[in-house]
C-alpha cells in the first residue's frame, strides 16, 4: 500500500518534519543471526575493473565534440574592490570564445556573485573564460590583468571576536544550570584547544562539463548529490527539472567538499548556453584549495565539573569558529549529548572573516567539537587519578541527552572494550618508560558520537529480464565510499542471485528515481532498504509467476544462489526456467526507505586509540598505531568499511599531525594552497590501522540494519592522537596540529 | 596553475653541441635536466625561459667512479643512482642518508645531481651535502673547463658559478683516510622539503678530527657553510660535549626566516640539534672505518 | 611552437603535433584520448599522472611531451592484457585498494615499477616505493597488502 506518512528526518544533525512517500514493503530487518550469502561478506567493488583500468570515466575525462574550456581568473586578495578588467584584451586573443565578468548578464539568477567585484577573499572567482583550448582560456584570463584597489581585511579569529563580527546569531543550547554544576563541583578543568582549517583536497577537483542542447541541460558534475544538483541547476536557470539531467559517473572524492550544482557547473551551464557548445571546466589545483571548501578553524574552551568519582556534573563549551558554514552550529553538539550529564551548555559564535567560507568536511563541526571535549575529559581522568576510558564508562549516556529519547542501538561500550582490547590499553603505562632510540611514547584514546541514521525520501527499482539477470537503479552516485556495490550484496541477498548476475546503476538523474545526498554517513542506511524493497518486490512476482509454471504455492517457494526451491526439497529449478518465459517483458520492482522509527534518536559510536613517538630534540611526532572500534550497526561489505575507516583515520591524523590551512596575516591570503605546501600524508606517513566493528545490527533503525560509516572514523582520530602526545610527553599542546615548533614549545 | 609561456625545445647531442646552443640562444635559454623544479616554476611563470636545451640524452655525464683519488659523479646522475651506488655508500654515506629523504621515488628516478646543484634552492639537500664532503664541481663553457670548490660555488640565492653559457659538468669528491659523514633532517612530511638540515663530514686520525665540513640547508638565503663551527672543531678530538657546542654555534650562524615550515626560534634549535646529532653519527662511522 | 613527435603509448605509436609546452600528459588525455592518467596536482607531488616512461615511472604532468618523442610509454590502460586484469590490477580491488579510484592509475604504475625493479619488496619498502602516490580514501593499507600479495604470489607484473 502506498501511503504518505509523517517522519522526522535528520542530516547532519538538522531535524526535519517532513511528509514522505512510503509504499509499505513488509520487511522486517534481518536479525542478527541472519545467514546472510553476501551481505557481510568481503566483496570486491562492482565498478572495481573499470577503476583500476583506466575505463571509468570522471568528470575531468568527458570530452564531447567542440567543447570549450574554461578557466576562472581570482582574487589575489582578500578583500578589494575591482576596478577595471582588460576585457578586450582577453577577448582578442585566438581561441577565445566567451568572457564573464561581474557585469555580464548571467541566465541565472543567484543572490551574490557568482563572479565578484568586491572579493572577499583571496581565490574569490572574478571572471571566467572559455575558449578552444585550456591554454588559450588561462592566457586570456592572464590578459584580463584586473586592476584592484585594496580593501581592509580581517583574518585572524581574535580580531573578529574583538570586533564582534558575528555571522548570524550566537547559538546558545543549555540544560539545567551549568555556571551552578561547575561552582558545586568537586573536581574541575578547563582547557583551551585550537583547531586548524583543514581543505578536503579531494584528487579530483571540483568539475563540470555542461552542454545546453535545445531540449535539455546536460551536465556532467563531480558532486556528491545528483539530484541536489539537478534542483539547483533547474531552479536557478528556471528549467522544468525534467529538462536538466546530472550524471555523475564517478567521482575522485568528495568528503563533503562537492555539494550541489557548484560554482563550475553553474558556470559552465551559462558558458554553454551563451556559445552553444559543451564546456568544460576544472579547478586547477590553486582553485581547489583557495576555492573548493574547507573546515574551518575553531578556538573551543571546554569546562568541566565532575565528582571525585568521575562522575561529570558540568560540561560548558564555548566555540569561536572561523567562518564556517551559514547557520550551521554543530561544533559544541558533543558536548550536549556524548556524555550522561544534566548540566550543561553550549555556545557557538561563527565569526565572519575575509576567508573563504567554510563548507561541509566529513562530520563538520562535530569532528572539530570533539577534537575540543575529548581532550577536556582526558585532562579530566587525569585530575580524577582515573583510567581514561573508566572515566568515560562511568559517563556512558544510554539515551540521547539533549532529546531524552533512546538510542535506536548503542554499542559504545563495547566500542570501549575492543579498542582497548586490540590496542594493549591495559599495559599502556609501559610505553613510557624510557626507550632506547630517545623517544617518548603514549597512548591515548576518544570516543565519538555522529547521527548516521538515514531516512526517507530514497527510492529504488530493480528489473529482471528474461536472462535472470537482475538490474537495480538508485538515485545516488558512488563517491568512492562503495554505494553501487553495496546495493548489488543487498539485491542479490533478497533476490536469491548470484553477485554477477546483479547490476546495479546510478550516476544519473535521467530514470527520476530520487536518492539522497552522499553526505551526513546517510547513504547506506537510506539507500539500501530501498534497494531491499525493490528487490522483494521483483522476488514476491517472481515465484508468484513460478507458482504458476510449476503449479506450486507461491508461499512454499524460496529463491537461493539462482534458483528456485520449494522449502519441502521437491522442486529445484534455475531462475531461468520461469524468467525465460519472459521473452521481451520484465518483472519490475520499486523500492523505499520506510519512516524513521517514532520516540528514538539513531546514532553512530566508537572509540579510537593511538599510539605515538615523540622526538623531543626535533619535535618530530609519529604515530605507531591506531585501533579503531565503530558501532555502525550491520556491516553490508567489510572490504569496503574497512577502508573508509583507514581513510578516514588518516584525514584525522592529518588535522592533528600535519594539514592546515595557513594565512599570511600580513596579505590575508593561504600561503600553502598546493599540493606541495598543504600536507595530505603519504604512505610513509601511515601507521598500521587495526579495524573492528561492533556485532550488532540495528534492527529498529531499517530493514537492512545499518548505520552510515562516511563521517564516525574521522570524528575522534585527532583528540585520541592529542591525548597520547600527552600522555607521552606530560603536555597539552594548545593548538592542532602538531606541527614540529609546537611540540617543542609545549614540552619546553 | 598556468600553461607555461611558449619556447623553443632541442635535444642536445653533446656537452660541447649543449654549450654552442647555449651560446648561440643567449641568455633566455637554459638547460633541462630532470625538470622537477624547472617546470613547476616555468607553470608559475616564476621561471619564463625562450629556449630549453634538454640533456637528458647525454648519457655520458651519468657515471659514479672512483678516479685520480676523487669520487666522479657525472652531473647527469640521477638521485636514485645516488641512493643505490655501493661506492658512494663506502665513503661518503651522506648521499644516501639525504637520497632516503629527498622527495619521492618518482623524484628521485629523474632528478640530477647537477639539476639540484644548479638549481641552488637553498632548502634542497644535495648543496649541502656537497658542501659537508668539499667537493668541487666542473664547470665547462666555451672558454673550456674549470674547477671550482663548493665555497665558490654559491654566488647568491638560486645563483652559483655556473654562467650563462656554461655547463655543469661534474661533481668531484676528494677521498681522504678517516672519514666519516652523515645528513640528518626534519621535514613537514615524508618527502618534504626540509624544515632544516644539517650534513657533516669528518675525517678523524689518531683520535683527533683532522677536518671537518658542515652544511645546512633551508636556513639561509643560499645553502650554509658553517665555517665557525669547523674552525672550533678542527684539531679536537670528538666528544658529545664538542658537538653539542658545535651544535650551538650553527643554531647561532645559520640564519633562517620564518615562513610555514616553522618560526624562526624553532629553526634555530633544530639546526643545532640536527648539527649535533649530524657530527655524531658521522663520527662513529668514521671510527667505525678506522677499526 | 608545434613538434611533430612520435609517441609510443602501450604499443601503439601516435603521430602527433604538440606545442613544446606541453605536458607529456596533457598529450596523452586530451590528445590521443587515453583519459585513465589523472591530473590531481599539476605540480608532481600527487602522483596521479604516473606513467612508466621507458619503463621509468615518471610523473607526465612534469614531463614535456617533446621529451617523451620515441620514448616507449606505459599507461594504466597497457597493464592488462587487452579486458583481462593484471594481478596487480585484480588484487587491488580483493583487497581493498581502491576507492574513489582517482589515484589508483597513478598507484598501479608506481606499483608496477616497483616490483618491477624489486620482486619481493617488504611492507616498508612498498610504503617507500609508492609514496609517491597521495591517496584520499583509502588509508594506504589496502595498496600495501595488494601489492604484498602480488608478490607473494609470484606473479608477473
Amino acid at each position: 500500500m502506498t501511503r504518505l506518512v509523517k517522519t522526522v528526518t535528520e542530516m547532519e544533525g538538522r531535524f526535519e518534519e517532513k511528509w514522505v512517500l512510503v509504499e509499505d514493503d513488509g520487511l522486517v530487518s534481518w536479525e542478527a543471526e541472519a545467514a546472510l550469502r553476501h551481505v557481510g561478506h568481503p566483496t570486491p567493488r562492482l565498478t572495481g575493473p573499470q577503476r583500476v583500468s583506466g575505463a571509468a570515466r570522471y568528470t575531468v575525462d568527458v570530452a564531447l565534440p567542440g567543447m570549450l574550456h574554461a578557466a576562472v581568473l581570482r582574487s589575489p586578495v582578500a578583500h578589494g574592490r575591482v576596478t577595471a578588467l582588460q576585457v578586450a584584451a582577453a577577448e582578442a586573443i585566438a581561441g577565445v570564445r566567451a568572457v564573464l565578468t561581474p557585469a555580464s548578464e548571467l541566465g541565472f539568477q543567484q543572490r551574490s556573485g557568482p563572479l565578484h567585484d568586491e572579493p572577499l577573499y583571496a581565490g574569490a572567482p572574478l571572471a571566467v573564460v572559455a575558449a578552444d583550448t585550456l591554454a588559450a582560456a588561462r592566457e586570456a584570463c592572464r590578459a584580463l590583468a584586473p586592476s584592484i584597489e585594496p580593501l581592509p581585511f580581517t583574518v585572524d579569529i581574535e580580531t573578529a571576536w574583538q570586533e564582534q563580527r558575528f555571522d548570524g546569531d550566537l547559538h546558545e543550547e543549555a540544560r539545567g544550570d551549568v555556571e551552578a554544576a561547575l561552582a558545586a563541583a568537586a573536581v574541575r578543568v578547563e582547557l583551551v584547544v585550537s583547531t586548524p582549517g583543514q581543505l578536503q583536497t579531494p584528487i579530483e577537483p571540483h568539475a563540470a562539463v555542461a552542454w545546453w542542447k535545445p531540449d535539455e541541460l546536460v551536465c556532467f558534475i563531480a558532486t556528491q548529490g545528483m539530484f541536489d544538483a539537478r534542483a539547483e541547476l533547474a531552479k536557478r536557470f528556471d528549467l522544468p527539472p525534467e529538462r536538466v539531467r546530472v550524471i555523475t559517473e564517478y567521482v575522485g572524492g568528495g568528503f563533503g567538499g562537492k555539494q550541489n550544482a557548484g560554482f563550475e557547473a553553474l558556470i559552465a551551464a551559462e558558458l554553454s548556453r551563451r556559445t552553444g557548445r559543451p564546456v568544460r571546466l576544472v579547478l586547477d589545483r590553486h582553485g581547489e584549495q583557495l576555492d573548493g571548501g574547507c573546515r574551518p578553524a575553531t578556538r573551543q574552551t571546554v569546562r568541566l565539573g565532575a565528582t571525585a568519582d568521575g562522575m561529570l556534573t558540568a560540561i560548558d563549551a564555548e566555540a569561536l569558529v572561523e567562518f564556517g558554514m551559514s547557520g550551521w552550529r554543530a561544533v559544541t553538539t558533543p558536548a550536549l549529548t556524548l556524555y550522561r550529564c544534566a548540566d550543561v551548555r553550549g555556545i557557538e559564535a561563527n565569526l565572519r572573516l575575509e576567508l573563504r567560507r567554510g563548507n561541509a568536511f566529513r562530520a563538520p563541526a562535530v569532528m572539530e567539537g570533539i577534537t575540543a571535549l575529548e581532550q577536556a575529559i582526558d585532562e579530566l581522568a587525569i585530575e580524577t587519578g582515573l583510567d581514561p576510558l573508566e572515566l568515560r564508562r562511568r559517563n556512558f549516556a544510554d539515551r540521547d541527552q539533549s532529546a531524552d529519547l533512546p538510542y535506536t542501538s548503542n554499542s559504545l561500550l563495547w566500542c570501549y572494550d575492543r579498542a582497548a582490547e586490540l590496542a594493549g590499553w591495559p599495559d599502556r603505562d609501559r610505553w613510557r618508560e624510557p626507550q632506547a632510540d630517545g623517544l617518548l611514547r603514549g597512548m591515548g584514546c576518544a570516543a565519538q558520537i555522529w547521527w548516521g541514521g538515514g531516512g526517507p525520501p530514497s527510492h529504488a527499482s530493480c528489473r529482471l529480464g528474461g536472462d535472470g539477470v537482475a538490474q537495480v537503479v538508485v538515485g545516488v552516485q558512488d563517491i568512492g565510499t562503495g554505494t553501487l556495490t553495496a546495493a548489488r550484496m543487498v539485491a542479490a541477498e533478497e533476490l536469491g542471485l548470484p553477485l554477477d548476475r546483479v547490476t546495479v546503476r546510478g550516476g544519473d538523474t535521467a530514470p527520476a528515481i530520487y536518492g539522497p545526498v552522499a553526505g551526513g554517513s546517510q547513504t547506506t542506511p537510506s539507500v539500501m532498504p530501498a534497494v531491499r524493497g525493490a528487490a522483494a518486490a521483483v522476488r514476491r512476482k517472481l515465484l508468484a509467476l513460478a507458482g504458476d509454471v510449476f503449479e506450486a504455492e507461491p508461499d512454499d517457494l524460496v529463491v537461493d544462489d539462482g534458483r528456485i526451491r520449494s522449502r519441502d526439497g521437491g522442486l529445484d529449478e534455475p531462475y531461468t526456467a520461469v524468467t525465460a518465459k519472459l521473452g521481451q517483458a520484465s518483472i519490475d520492482g520499486s523500492g523505499n526507505r520506510g519512516p524513521n522509527p517514532d520516540g528514538y534518536r539513531a546514532n553512530t559510536f566508537g572509540c579510537q586509540i593511538a599510539r605515538v613517538a615523540v622526538d623531543p630534540g626535533t619535535g618530530s611526532v609519529r604515530v605507531e598505531g591506531i585501533w579503531a572500534a565503530h558501532d555502525i550497526g550491520r556491516v553490508i561489505n567489510p572490504l569496503g568499511a574497512s577502508s573508509q575507516v583507514e581513510g578516514g583515520i588518516l584525514q584525522g591524523m592529518a588535522y592533528a599531525l600535519s594539514e592546515q590551512r595557513v594565512i599570511d596575516r600580513t596579505t590575508g591570503v593561504p600561503v600553502n594552497a598546493t599540493m606541495d605546501d598543504y600536507k595530505v600524508p603519504t604512505m610513509m606517513d601511515t601507521p598500521p590501522i587495526v579495524v573492528a566493528f561492533a556485532p550488532l545490527p540495528d534492527t529498529l533503525l531499517n530493514t537492512v540494519g545499518a548505520k552510515g560509516l562516511g563521517e564516525p572514523p574521522i570524528i575522534p582520530t585527532a583528540a585520541a592522537i592529542a591525548n597520547a602526545f600527552r600522555h607521552a610527553t606530560g603536555r597539552r599542546a594548545a593548538a592542532l596540529p602538531l606541527t614540529r615548533a609546537r611540540v617543542l614549545e609545549a614540552i619546553a | 596553475m598556468q600553461t607555461p609561456a611558449p619556447f623553443g625545445y632541442e635535444r642536445a647531442t653533446s656537452v660541447d653541441g649543449a654549450i654552442a646552443s647555449l651560446q648561440r640562444l643567449g641568455p633566455e635559454a637554459r638547460i633541462i635536466a630532470g625538470g622537477h623544479s624547472l617546470l613547476p616554476m616555468m607553470k608559475l611563470r616564476l621561471a619564463n625561459p625562450e629556449h630549453l636545451i634538454d640533456i637528458n640524452d647525454l648519457v655520458e655525464l651519468s657515471y659514479i667512479r672512483e678516479q685520480d683519488g676523487e669520487i666522479r659523479i657525472g652531473a647527469l646522475t640521477r638521485h636514485v643512482a645516488l641512493l643505490k651506488s655501493e661506492l658512494l655508500a663506502r665513503h661518503f654515506p651522506v648521499f644516501a642518508d639525504a637520497e632516503t629523504v629527498i622527495a619521492d621515488p618518482v623524484v628521485r628516478n629523474r632528478g640530477t645531481i647537477g639539476g639540484s646543484l644548479c638549481q641552488a634552492d637553498a632548502a634542497e639537500d644535495l648543496s649541502a651535502v656537497c658542501t659537508a664532503v668539499k667537493a668541487k664541481v666542473v664547470i665547462r663553457g666555451a672558454a673550456g673547463e674549470r674547477v671550482v670548490g663548493m665555497e665558490d660555488f654559491h654566488v647568491g640565492p638560486y645563483q652559483t658559478a655556473v654562467g650563462a653559457g656554461d655547463v655543469l659538468t661534474e661533481v668531484r669528491l676528494p677521498l681522504r683516510p678517516g672519514s666519516g659523514s652523515a645528513h640528518e633532517k626534519v621535514e613537514r612530511r615524508a618527502g618534504d622539503w626540509a624544515i632544516a638540515a644539517a650534513s657533516a663530514a669528518v675525517w678523524i686520525a689518531a683520535g683527533r678530527i683532522t677536518d671537518v665540513g658542515i652544511g645546512l640547508s633551508a636556513v639561509g638565503l643560499t645553502t650554509i657553510h658553517l665555517t665557525r663551527a669547523e674552525d672550533l672543531l678542527r684539531g679536537q678530538a670528538p666528544s658529545e660535549d664538542l658537538f653539542a657546542e658545535a651544535g650551538a654555534i650553527a643554531a647561532a650562524d645559520c640564519s633562517p626566516g620564518a615562513d610555514g615550515r616553522g618560526p624562526i626560534d624553532y629553526k634555530r634549535h633544530l639546526v643545532g640539534v640536527l648539527t649535533h646529532r649530524a657530527l655524531r653519527r658521522a663520527a662513529a662511522r668514521a671510527a667505525s672505518q678506522e677499526a | 611552437m608545434k613538434h611533430p613527435i612520435t609517441l609510443n603509448v602501450n604499443g601503439t605509436p601516435y603521430s602527433v603535433d604538440v606545442a613544446t609546452a606541453q605536458s607529456l600528459l596533457y598529450a596523452v588525455r586530451d590528445q590521443l584520448g587515453l583519459t585513465g592518467s589523472k591530473e590531481g596536482c599539476d605540480d608532481s607531488e600527487c602522483g596521479a599522472c604516473m606513467m612508466l616512461v621507458d619503463g621509468r615511472p615518471t610523473n607526465s604532468c612534469s614531463y614535456l611531451a617533446v621529451q617523451a618523442d620515441g620514448a616507449e610509454i606505459t599507461t594504466v590502460e597497457g597493464l592488462g592484457e587487452g579486458d583481462e586484469l593484471s594481478p596487480l590490477q585484480q588484487v587491488f580491488l580483493e583487497e581493498g585498494g581502491v576507492q574513489c579510484g582517482f589515484c589508483t592509475p597513478g598507484m598501479l604504475i608506481a606499483a608496477t615499477a616497483l616490483l618491477q625493479a624489486n620482486p619481493s619488496p617488504t611492507a616498508e619498502e612498498i610504503r617507500i616505493g609508492v609514496s609517491g602516490n597521495l591517496c584520499r580514501c583509502t588509508g594506504y593499507d589496502g595498496i600495501v597488502r595488494a601489492v604484498l600479495r602480488v608478490s607473494r604470489e609470484g606473479a608477473s607484473v
